[in-house]
């Protein structure tokens, strides 16, 4: 298992161009790709993150080659595997790819062993080989042991992990990810999580990885791609596609508290938990206000703003609901601090720069932009 | 134990339990006595049957009717089954219909439509072929009434098992085992083979028993295609020594039967062991992720075969029963349908078709009743070596021929202490134990489907065991109910196996009629009976399949 050539980087891994995909449903049309584009560079983990419908898995499974576009053009490691009109259009299985699915689709009727040197047979790789790299890729997984038992003798962990070897051993040009993480409990979904971490700070592989859970999107990708409806709405690190959120909806999708407010002359937010300032504003009118519910403050008051509705006891931290007039925001405060309880009013405040404005219809943000349909807006794309 | 809940005893399930044993003593009985009724002057009957004449062709012929139609069904059955599963769910549901549907022509109907048409001198499509400049001379090219015919016919009927059997299969396989083949470098031709086939090689074998077992023990096709000109395979011969032969051989007829019983036994067991651990062939995952791009040009060759299946034989029989009398030159200015005035004209003919349909529908009822009770059982008891038991007694009727099960019925029924001979009731007996079997699958995958929670919410909010049953579960398993019933009057009005032992000249069936028109009667009326019974089958399948696709629509 060697790492990708580090020399490489900057080269592009996967192309993505003008790609759409319409589904037909009896007669119904569905647009499930609008003009996508996007570029996985070298070395580069791409997350695709949306909710369920969104289109990430049809995109996955488009650069796959299980899926036919409609139009667009999608390149491997510089070399062209769909486009010129749909006249390039390569088999999955000569585009040099692995992918891991997410309910493992380990083959049942073989070995663990015979799983994994699947793709190197496939590949010609030459006989006396295989058998050793599987085992190596294996024992990369921590799963050596496993390599003469069948995959229904499996935990659902260990299948997953069998899949990750399956799909590195013939160190393909690129890895794709198919919410691999979602059919695993809270704990092996967090020991996967970190592994496959591991794996790509070792191996610097590219790779493609679509999930709808934004924590495993933030804490493994190198970039962050949220998606809505058919279209990627913002592209770019997980720490500034979480701190500066080019619209409302990505901004919720993350996590954050958003209602309704109004943005005086002055430039301050009037929100029903009083005057919050902020670093960022649009310009005067109705807007709406996003705060991560870990960058809120609350404090006891007897004339407070606000009151809490619900207390939940979360270990190291505890989540209030609080509510003002018809909003209602969540709160993240670690547990240490004096715990209150329903009915206690408090006043609501925020640093300037964790409260984020966008002007009124939301999809819109200040800071970037109206943009092409499908254009992602890349806000990490330097000069 | 069980019994007795707060000092009382629970009669609901006691009386469950007694039908149980009662069921599983009608199911073994006959088989026990046809096994036991030899024994007693074994050697004896040992040497009757190895002094039959022509018995050792008659053995090969078996072999070669169940290997020709194992080897031809089982290709034809799984190219269609997998043919099914590229194609879009639309096309999908068509093609199951398509090739099923070969089922609603009873194949004692269709193999007389099937003489219409390759009879070598004026069957019809002799007839056609001989007016192609390939062919000439006043008879063949085809001739239909030998092995090679039998074969072909039996195929016709048999593609559909094995069909059903690794359709079911590869609708539980992940598409994304597939597409992990082709990922990892497979071409989509190779993942078919290295892959998908494989997983459901189970699905396969099972099927290939089935069909083998359904082979040895075919009756109807080769009686009436061979028997008359000499070709005899076991089940025919076991006929032959009941009913043509002036004094019934009883003996030698169970002697017969006693390698198609082994073989079913054993058979059975093969099976258990090539399948060998299932559940490394298992693994739970279920549609998702992966995609599959649907083929739909390969609906095609299914076309095809549901056209060869139904069309040619049914149009025959139409023309026939249509036409003043059997002949090469079809005078379509002569139809008319006095052959079906006719027949209902014919006190017999009339009689039987009206205790067919009574004699199914008083069947249907027993079987509903005893499946429900059974499958709750399977479903309650899902360890133990009873239920195991339970399960292989229940299924036995699927493994031994129904020919074999009828003399058994008629040696216990007929003729032991019951002396229930020219009974209606014989008849009624045979339909509930050869059918059972498809109502406990149907009603226990309701039952499956279903869940438990129900029942449970019935049961804590204070309802009893039967009250649960009556008010809860069969409402909710209506559906299941209707389809079981419809099904298995289907199969029991189309009966002619074991039937053809039980009738007696004066108490027939629709399918015992219908033989001995053929052979005895007119032409004409013969097609007209036949076109009446695939009418009755017809309507009964076209109403499981809007009940069947009413569920399915309720499912997605």
């Amino acid at each position: 298992m060697r790492p990708a050539a580090s020399s490489s980087s900057g080269t592009v891994g996967v192309g993505v161009d003008n790609l759409s995909i319409t589904y037909r449903l009896g007669r119904k049309e569905i647009l499930a790709l609008d003009r996508i584009s996007v570029e996985v560079r070298q070395g580069e983990l791409l997350v695709l993150l949306g909710p369920s419908g969104c289109g990430k898995s049809t995109l996955l499974n488009a650069v796959a080659g299980l899926l036919k576009p409609d139009e667009g053009q999608i390149t491997i490691a510089g070399r062209e595997v769909f486009g010129s009109k749909g006249l390039v259009n390569v088999p999955p299985n000569g585009r040099n790819l692995g992918m891991i699915f997410q309910a493992y689709s380990l083959w049942p009727h073989m070995t663990v062993r015979d799983n994994v040197a699947f793709p190197l047979k496939r590949r010609g790789f030459a006989q006396k080989d295989v058998k050793p790299t599987a085992n190596a890729a294996l024992d990369l997984v921590r799963c050596g042991q496993l390599a003469d038992q069948y995959p229904g003798q499996l935990s659902g962990g260990q299948q997953q992990r069998v899949a990750l070897a399956r799909a590195i051993v013939a160190e393909p040009a690129v890895l794709l990810f198919d919410e691999p993480l979602s059919n695993l409990d809270a704990n092996l979904r967090r020991q996967l999580r970190d592994e496959i971490a591991g794996l790509h700070n070792r191996l610097q592989f590219s790779g493609i990885y679509v999930t709808h859970d934004q924590a495993e999107a933030l804490s493994l990708g190198t970039s962050v791609a949220v998606m809505t409806t058919a279209r990627i709405e913002q592209i770019g690190t997980p720490q500034e596609v979480h701190n500066s959120p080019v619209s409302e909806y990505v901004a919720w999708f993350l996590g954050a508290n958003v209602f309704d407010a109004t943005v005086d002359a002055r430039g301050a937010v009037e929100t029903p938990f009083g005057v919050l300032s902020s670093e960022e504003t649009t310009g005067k009118g109705p807007a709406r206000v996003a705060i991560y519910p870990e960058r809120l403050r609350i404090e006891p008051a007897d004339d407070g703003t606000a009151t809490i509705t619900l207390v939940q006891y979360k270990g190291t931290a505890v989540e209030y609901s609080v509510q003002a007039g018809n909003a209602s925001v969540n709160v993240v405060t670690i547990t240490s601090e004096q715990p209150l309880a329903i009915g206690d009013r408090v006043n609501v405040s925020a640093l300037p720069r964790d409260v984020l404005v966008f002007s009124d219809p939301g999809i819109v943000s200040a800071t970037a932009a109206a943009s092409e349909p499908g254009q992602a807006k890349r806000n990490s794309e330097g000069p | 134990m069980d019994f007795v809940r707060r000092g009382t005893v629970d009669w609901t399930l006691v009386s469950g339990r007694a039908a149980i044993v009662l069921i599983l003593a009608m199911i073994f009985a006959p088989i026990i006595q046809v096994m036991f009724e030899p024994m007693a002057r074994f050697w004896e009957q040992l040497q009757v049957v190895a002094a039959l004449p022509n018995i050792g062709r008659t053995i090969i012929n078996t072999f070669v009717l169940a290997g020709g139609t194992l080897v031809l069904a089982l290709t034809f059955g799984t190219f269609f089954g997998w043919s099914t599963g590229q194609l879009s769910p639309r096309f999908a549901r068509i093609a199951s219909i398509l090739t099923t549907s070969s089922l609603f022509v009873p194949p004692i109907a269709g193999v007389i439509g099937w003489i219409f048409l390759f009879s070598p001198r004026i069957g019809y499509a002799n007839v056609i072929l001989r007016a192609t400049p390939f062919f000439d001379g006043n008879s063949g090219p085809v001739d239909i009434r030998s092995l090679s015919g039998i074969i072909v016919i039996d195929t016709i009927y048999l593609i559909p098992f094995v069909f059903l059997y690794v359709s079911t299969a590869l609708r539980a396989v992940d598409p994304a085992l597939e597409s992990a083949a082709m990922v990892s470098g497979s071409s989509w031709i190779g993942a078919q083979f290295r892959i998908v086939l494989r997983i459901i090689r189970p699905a396969i074998i099972y099927g290939a028993v089935i069909v083998m077992l359904l082979g040895l023990g075919q009756f109807t096709v080769p009686l009436v295609l061979g028997s008359n000109h000499g070709i005899n395979v076991i089940t025919t011969e076991i006929f032959n020594q009941l009913e043509v032969r002036s004094i019934p051989q009883e003996a030698t007829a169970a002697f017969l039967a006693l390698p198609l019983i082994l073989a079913g036994f054993a058979l059975v067991f093969i099976q258990r062991m090539a399948v060998g651990d299932v559940n490394r062939f298992s693994v739970a995952s279920k549609g998702v992720g992966g995609h599959r791009q649907p083929r739909n040009y390969l609906i095609i060759p299914i076309i095809i075969y549901a056209f060869i299946a139904v069309v040619p034989a049914v149009t025959a029989l139409l023309i026939v029963a249509l036409s003043p009398f059997w002949s090469a030159t079809i005078r379509v200015d002569k139809f008319s349908l006095d052959s079906f005035v006719e027949i209902w004209q014919n006190s017999t003919i009339r009689t039987s078709i009206l205790n067919s349909i009574q004699l199914s529908a008083i069947g249907v009822v027993a079987a509903l009743v005893g499946s429900f009770v059974v499958a709750r059982y399977m479903l309650s008891a899902t360890s133990g070596r009873f239920s195991t038991f339970v399960d292989y007694t229940i299924n036995l009727p699927l493994t031994i021929p129904h020919i074999v099960l009828g003399l058994g019925i008629f040696l216990i029924f007929a003729v032991g202490q019951f002396g229930l001979y020219g009974s209606g009731w014989l008849f009624v007996i045979a339909y509930f134990v050869l059918y059972l079997p498809h109502g406990v699958r149907m009603i226990q995958s309701g039952l499956v489907q279903m869940g438990t929670s129900h029942e449970a919410a019935a049961r804590v909010c204070g309802a009893g065991r039967l009250r649960t049953v009556v008010w809860i579960i069969l409402p909710m398993l209506r559906r299941s109910v209707a389809s079981a019933g419809l099904l298995m009057f289907v199969l029991m009005s189309r009966e002619f196996s074991a039937s053809s032992l039980l009738r007696t000249p004066s108490n027939q069936v629709m399918s015992t009629r219908l033989f001995d028109s053929y052979n005895n009667g007119t032409f004409t009326d013969t097609a007209a009976i036949a076109i009446v019974m695939i009418s009755v089958s017809l309507i009964g399948v076209s109403l499981i399949t809007i009940l069947g696709g009413r569920t399915t629509g309720e499912a997605s």
